[in-house]
């Protein structure tokens, strides 16, 4: 039986073979939406990026060539996604989900620890907010998605070396936001 | 060593620390409309490709008198007449509050008739996504009763598309408090070949935590012909469902 690793199944989708990317969307689905979710700390919004994303692999699908990771391919487009959703918007706006977990509403029964919990988390929120969409984009993808430097690399067109230097300023650059948010409280 | 740990062994231990506060910020769980969702637009497209193939102009034209077209009319049509009738017998013969309640419970039960033929009559359809369509009408229907489960468990068995069967499975998912609907699953797992709905088999005994899969999924594990993604998948859904 022919593996059915991410390429193939992306070149028998290109043939004609579109029931092939149902297969893909279940290996993918979790990652991708992580992806899309710490990029705009948005879940709704996030899910239909997902949708958006999945639809453009599909109309674009004569792009993926397969002499690259599959990968690579998908995450270039799911940048592009996020680019054009924030560029119809005219402007970046990152929010947190008023729903989620640890943002903003704090349960009268929450225990001080929870509370102090939830508190961090939204401040490191609004210092992921603070960083340009360039060096947030970096934390996501070696942090959230799990990527090595090479991986990223190949995603971003650029150096092993270069993304390794980028991710330790991106954090570096982080810690001195959180620094200064703490000193201003 | 680790991917996390070749992450960050160029950083200090502030920096480190921060890395690891990066971790409390968890991704929700997205909601099964985005699985349905994205089914129901790949069904849409390659309903789309098929057009684009093999149909003419006349046979574009044939298709404004299929089920498709049909069965909606016949719906909407057979609603109103029901919805008429029912209001002129509440309007003249009107004898009081308790006939009033037995009306509007008849007329529902009438609707909800409705909706249940025609969520049969259009898993005949020929055209997959009017088959996904019908069953996602069992979301409208308040009481799912055994007539629908049937009608679903066989979609989820014999449909020729695996979306239309995904669908399926989905719906069916949402039933498994019936003792059947987990049987039936429990059993799927067994003679399923489509990997595509394996990997979501194994989805639904872990979302389900249902323990009793887990011999069928081991047996599985043993043939030679599976595929590798699924043997995978069905491993790690075995530790899962054992700890």
């Amino acid at each position: 039986m022919e593996a059915l690793n991410d390429n193939n199944l992306m070149l028998k989708v290109k043939a004609g073979e579109l029931d092939k990317m149902g297969l893909l969307f279940e290996r993918y689905q979790k990652p991708i939406y992580s992806f899309m979710y710490h990029s705009t700390h948005q879940a709704a919004l996030s899910e239909d990026l997902v949708q958006n994303l999945f639809y453009r692999m599909i109309k674009y699908k004569h792009t993926f060539i397969g002499d690259g990771q599959f990968t690579t391919w998908m995450y270039y487009l799911a940048r592009n996604v996020i680019t054009d959703h924030y560029r119809k918007k005219t402007r970046l706006v990152y929010n947190d989900d008023i729903n989620d977990t640890g943002s903003g509403l704090v349960e009268e029964k929450m225990a001080d620890t929870d509370i102090i919990k939830a508190q961090q988390n939204d401040d490191l929120k609004h210092a992921l907010s603070k960083l340009n969409e360039d060096t947030r984009e970096l934390i996501v993808l070696s942090k959230y998605q799990e990527l090595s430097y090479k991986e990223i690399a190949d995603i971003l067109e650029t150096t092993e070396g270069n993304i390794k230097v980028r991710v330790h300023r991106a954090i570096a650059e982080l810690r001195k936001i959180m620094t200064k948010t703490n000193k201003n409280e | 060593m680790s991917k996390f740990q070749q992450n960050i062994d160029n950083f200090n231990a502030e920096e480190k620390a921060l890395w690891h506060q990066l971790d409390d910020i968890k991704t929700p769980v997205a909601s099964p409309e985005m699985k349905a969702n994205f089914y129901e637009m790949l069904d849409q497209f390659q309903s789309k490709e098929k057009l684009v193939k093999k149909e003419s102009s006349w046979e574009k034209f044939i298709t404004l008198f299929t089920p498709k077209a049909s069965l909606r009319v016949a719906y909407t049509l057979a609603l109103m007449a029901v919805t008429g009738f029912a209001g002129y017998q509440l309007a003249h013969t009107n004898n009081g509050p308790n006939d009033d309640t037995a009306k509007v419970t008849e007329l529902s039960n009438e609707v909800h008739e409705m909706k249940e033929m025609m969520m049969l009559a259009m898993l005949q359809n020929p055209q997959a996504t009017e088959r996904i369509k019908a069953v996602s009408y069992t979301k409208e229907l308040v009481n799912v009763d055994e007539k629908i489960i049937v009608a679903l468990i066989t979609t989820f068995r014999d449909d020729e598309n695996d979306n239309v069967r995904m669908v399926a499975l989905n719906a069916l998912i949402k039933q498994a408090h019936k003792p059947i609907v987990r049987e039936t699953l429990i059993e799927a797992l067994m003679v399923e070949k489509s990997p595509l709905i394996q990997v979501a088999l194994a989805d639904a005994m872990l979302k389900l935590q249902e323990k009793k899969s887990v011999p069928q999924l081991k047996q599985r594990l043993k043939e030679n012909h599976l595929n590798q993604f699924v043997k995978e998948k069905f491993s790690k859904t075995i530790v899962k469902l054992s700890t």
